[in-house]
């Protein structure tokens, strides 16, 4: 595994993080470093009398350091990589301390705990519980379901222009007995509803009729989920706040899954009632498929940066079941590098990716955070609005950082090329851009 | 999106307006069941429609002549090894980032290459990248790609002061301009003296009180005609009684005497003569110079020559300074204004004493000291860094910097030191552990330091970490790169390691070796790249 210094750079948790790394890098306070085909590894003059020790599994990314940082990768890994990017040792054997923990690794997402059988009574039993707790939590969705359609009933009485008016506290209220009534997907479309810049006039009608009709379109399905497939049932759970557990989609067999080389296109973060949402997303080259890793973290639980930006990952993703699979995990990782082996194939235009989109929309009405491949695009302003326009004149505007915009002019001086973009709300989300032969990510 | 009477009803609510289902599509109508409530019915309709509206819309096209062209490069681009250089060079503390920057910059330039995109958006988030002597490689560096950038979004514009007219500069930047005239190496102060002289009766007194300072700090003999006009169609005596006037003369005072443009030195050192007596030496400065010499007799009583009036006319002196807890006696006042505003040569002839000594006599002689706080201090010491600042003398400098004075008297009189002059001040002051102070000097000058003043700075320098005396941080160690004397890098080493142990160790290593390691690497991996890149070429 080889990474560039960005991609490094991509994986740093802070800005700070990065800059400390490339100090410990020019101060020359990495006394030690090895490689092996499995793991890099490193010793660095901390402050102390004892060096840190990091050691990192390349072939699936994780990090171990003996410093006290909570961080991940924490300043002396970044270090390690970076040193190894700049010059690239000789494979080694790997010392004791670093194959005992890759060992350990490997034998924990191969093998999973062998549990003590349970009995023939303790399986019913369970079976039961998990049964009447399935059938309470029913009981609560659909009072919960009741209670919006209700409130969205109200509104539409008294008027959607009483909504500016409405104190955010009472969509908060509201919210939180969806979640009270185990409904948090539910909350969160509320929560959406107060979340609308009301100061804009022609932009909050229309942000507030899509979300209300999504979930119109929700709760008239979710009455009717006795008659769909199991699939769809799957897809309205999801919807409605049914969380989906990355650990048992590990071992789910009947999850859809596709072995490719991953392209990872992107990373978002984006911070939602004191909650870190990362969002990357991964095309695979020969499939032609995209993922939608989600990630969360806490001021408790710093998210760990896995998935090195514009890298290839030979691996294999397993999806979430959903009537339109698209948010899906890594499962089993072989490698990475930073070589496309294949032609990937891309829309010619935004016709074709608009065309696309509505097929997918057409299968899952509430699919979001979908991205496409598009040759040959530019960039200009269409009324103030930084714009991307295909080679027939079709353009669609963007919902980019300045930061992006600006690494576009430098990166390809606004000459067509390919790039990744999410599309959503009619709207881009510049992911990157391949030039010549490389990608590189610009978000 | 939606049509007009769907999104009113919406908007109104259905109890101020009725859904008119005729006006919906016939697809739409024939969904909607016939038993819903019209709340129902109508938020079908709008689901029904917003879908329809999503899966309907294309995208908006434009004519493809209105697409603005690509914007290519001419020019190279620099190697990624140079690339990378720069992008960690800019990451350091800007002590460090700045001279790293410049050098790669002015490589970049004679090679005619051009900067990678992650370095462009590097050096144009630093706010040296508006240096004047920076701004220039940025803007050739960064390209046509770059230059678009600037275009686009002008705040992103390096703002290099740009060059103001004199003629059509404000006070301010005429000012600036003066000074630049006359301070640059490659200046033009004939120019100053000219456009000044031409505009002086337009200008306001306290524009005038500026320029004549910006003078005496920079005071060259073809200013002594135009001052010497000035002096004696405006202030030569005249009463005056603006303290701005004041100091005006005061300042053309100061400037005429040094120039020698008027006669007026030896008036007031046969006015001084008769407040001055002769003492045995004792032993001064150890040096023991023996005999008789030149003291001032005890200044009490004021008189006709210690008269703040005729003072004041004469000399352009103000009692606006006059601090009643320093001087106990009016006549001390004047005589520190004096020093402050006459040559310092005077006081050396009047005396009839070498610089040192006199400095010495001023600061220590008891008539000229006071108890503040339990504190002894110089009454006359003000005077002398005022007369410092304002003449660069340096034989007063030499002697301050081998006095002992209090340095918060002035800090910007450290940055007036020739680089001997520094080390003497700090050995004899002992001001290892001084970091606000050194750092004052270091800003100001990043000359290299002697190889015995390096050594004895870093070993005083660790001996004060040592005691916990002073915490140097980054910042500190990073000025410090500048300075430290190569040759004195395997002292450094040799500390360093046997500090290694030491439980204030880190307080060292983060705050003085690391930053210079760093610096030291960072100039190594520019010397091989360069080197390299010529044996390719």
């Amino acid at each position: 595994m080889i990474l560039t210094e960005p991609q490094i750079e991509a994986l740093a948790p802070k800005p700070s993080a990065y800059k400390a790394a490339l100090k410990i890098v020019t101060g020359a306070k990495c006394l030690e470093r090895g490689i092996s085909e499995r793991a890099l590894w490193g010793s660095i003059q901390g402050s102390g009398k004892k060096p840190y020790i990091t050691q990192i599994d390349i072939q699936n990314l994780a990090y171990k350091c003996s410093c006290p940082s909570r961080q991940f990768p924490c300043k002396h890994a970044l270090a390690v990589l970076i040193l190894h990017s700049r010059d690239k040792s000789p494979s080694q054997e790997e010392p004791e301390w670093v194959s005992e923990w890759i060992n350990n690794r490997r034998s924990k997402t191969k093998t999973p705990k062998v549990k003590k059988p349970l009995s023939e009574k303790e399986v019913a039993s369970r079976q039961r519980s998990k049964d009447k707790r399935a059938e309470e939590r029913m009981a609560a969705v659909e009072t919960g379901i009741a209670e919006l359609d209700k409130w969205l009933q109200d509104q539409i009485r008294i008027g959607l222009l009483e909504l500016p008016n409405r104190p955010k506290e009472d969509f908060n209220k509201l919210a939180a007995r969806m979640v009270d009534a185990k409904a948090p997907g539910l909350a969160g479309w509320v929560r959406a509803l107060a979340d609308i810049d009301y100061g804009q006039t022609k932009v909050w009608q229309e942000e507030a009729t899509a979300i209300i009709a999504k979930i119109h379109l929700l709760i008239k399905t979710w009455k009717n989920k006795d008659n769909l497939t199991p699939e769809w049932q799957h897809t309205l759970k999801t919807l409605v706040g049914w969380s989906q557990s990355s650990k048992n989609l590990m071992s789910d067999k009947t999850a859809p899954a596709i072995k490719d080389h991953w392209l990872v296109l992107g990373r978002t973060q984006e911070t939602k009632d004191d909650i870190l949402i990362q969002r990357e997303w991964l095309w695979g080259s020969q499939s032609g498929a995209s993922t939608l890793i989600l990630n969360f973290g806490t001021r408790f639980q710093k998210l760990e940066i896995k998935l090195p930006l514009a890298s290839v990952l030979e691996a294999e993703v397993a999806f979430f079941h959903s009537i339109l699979p698209h948010r899906g995990i890594i499962r089993k990782q072989k490698n990475i590098s930073n070589s496309l082996k294949h032609t990937i194939k891309m829309h010619q235009d935004f016709t074709t990716m608009v065309a696309e989109h509505k097929q997918k929309l057409r299968r899952h009405p509430w699919a979001s955070q979908l991205c496409y491949l598009v040759e040959k695009l530019r960039m200009l302003k269409v009324d103030n609005k930084w714009s991307l326009c295909d080679v027939s004149g079709n353009t669609l505007p963007l919902n980019n950082s300045v930061e992006t915009i600006k690494k576009w002019f430098l990166y390809c001086g606004n000459q067509a090329v390919s790039a990744a973009v999410v599309y959503q709300n009619n709207k881009l989300r510049l992911l990157g851009i391949f030039s010549q032969t490389k990608y590189y990510a610009l978000c | 999106m939606l049509s007009t009477s769907l999104k009113n009803t919406a908007l109104l609510g259905t109890d101020r307006k009725q859904l008119d289902t005729q006006d919906l599509s016939t697809d739409i109508k024939k969904r909607l069941l016939s038993n819903d409530t019209q709340e129902q019915q109508l938020l079908d309709a709008l689901t029904y429609e917003y879908y329809a509206s999503i899966n309907g819309l294309l995208p908006p096209q434009v004519a493809l002549d209105n697409i603005p062209e690509a914007i290519t490069e001419d020019k190279a681009y620099i190697s990624p090894a140079m690339n990378l250089l720069l992008v960690d060079a800019l990451s350091e503390k800007q002590h460090i980032a700045r001279p790293m920057a410049l050098e790669i910059l002015e490589y970049i330039a004679s090679h005619n290459q051009l900067l990678r995109p992650e370095a462009t958006l590097a050096i144009l988030d630093k706010t040296f990248a508006s240096d004047n002597k920076i701004s220039p490689l940025v803007n050739a560096a960064i390209g046509n790609r770059g230059q678009k950038l600037f275009e686009l979004f002008p705040e992103m514009q390096i703002k290099s002061k740009k060059e103001t007219n004199w003629d059509d500069g404000n006070t301010s930047e005429r000012i600036k301009i003066f000074e630049k005239w006359r301070n640059s190496e490659d200046g033009h102060p004939e120019l100053s003296i000219q456009k000044l002289r031409k505009d002086w009766p337009s200008e306001g007194i306290r524009s005038k009180l500026t320029y004549l300072k910006v003078i005496a700090k920079t005071l060259i003999d073809i200013d002594g005609d135009f001052l010497y006009s000035v002096y004696s169609t405006e202030f030569e005596n005249k009463k005056i009684t603006r303290k701005t006037d004041k100091s005006c003369k005061k300042y053309l005072i100061s400037s005429l005497t040094r120039l020698n443009k008027i006669p007026l030195l030896t008036e007031i050192n046969q006015s001084l003569t008769p407040y001055l007596t002769e003492s045995k030496s004792k032993k001064l400065l150890g040096i023991g110079i023996g005999g008789k010499r030149k003291i001032f007799k005890p200044l009490k009583k004021t008189d006709a020559f210690w008269d703040g009036e005729h003072l004041s006319t004469w000399l352009g002196l103000s009692e606006s300074n006059l601090d009643l807890a320093r001087f106990d006696y009016d006549p001390l006042y004047w005589l520190s204004e004096m020093i402050e505003v006459l040559p310092f040569s005077f006081w050396c002839n009047l005396l009839e004493q070498n610089a040192t000594t006199v400095v010495h006599y001023f600061l220590t002689a008891k008539q000229f000291q006071v108890k503040i706080t339990d504190e002894k201090e110089s009454i006359l010491l003000p005077a002398l860094i005022k007369n410092a600042e304002m003449t660069r003398n340096t034989e007063l400098l030499e002697a301050l910097s081998k006095s002992s004075y209090q340095e918060e008297e002035s800090p910007s009189l450290i940055t007036l030191f020739s680089d001997h002059q520094f080390e003497t001040y700090i050995t004899t002051n002992k001001l290892w552990d001084d970091i606000a102070l050194v750092s004052t000097r270091l800003k100001a000058h990043q000359s290299v330091w002697s190889k015995n003043f390096s050594e004895t700075y870093l070993t005083e320098l660790q001996l004060a970490i040592s005691k916990g005396e002073c915490y140097p941080e980054q910042n500190f160690g990073a000025l410090l790169t500048g300075v430290i004397n190569p040759a004195a890098l395997p002292y450094l080493k040799k500390i360093h390691d046997e500090a290694i142990y030491k439980n204030w160790f880190n307080v060292w290593n983060t705050g003085v070796t690391q930053p210079i390691i760093r610096k030291i690497n960072l100039t190594i991996r520019l010397r091989k790249i360069q080197k390299a890149e010529y044996e390719h070429t």
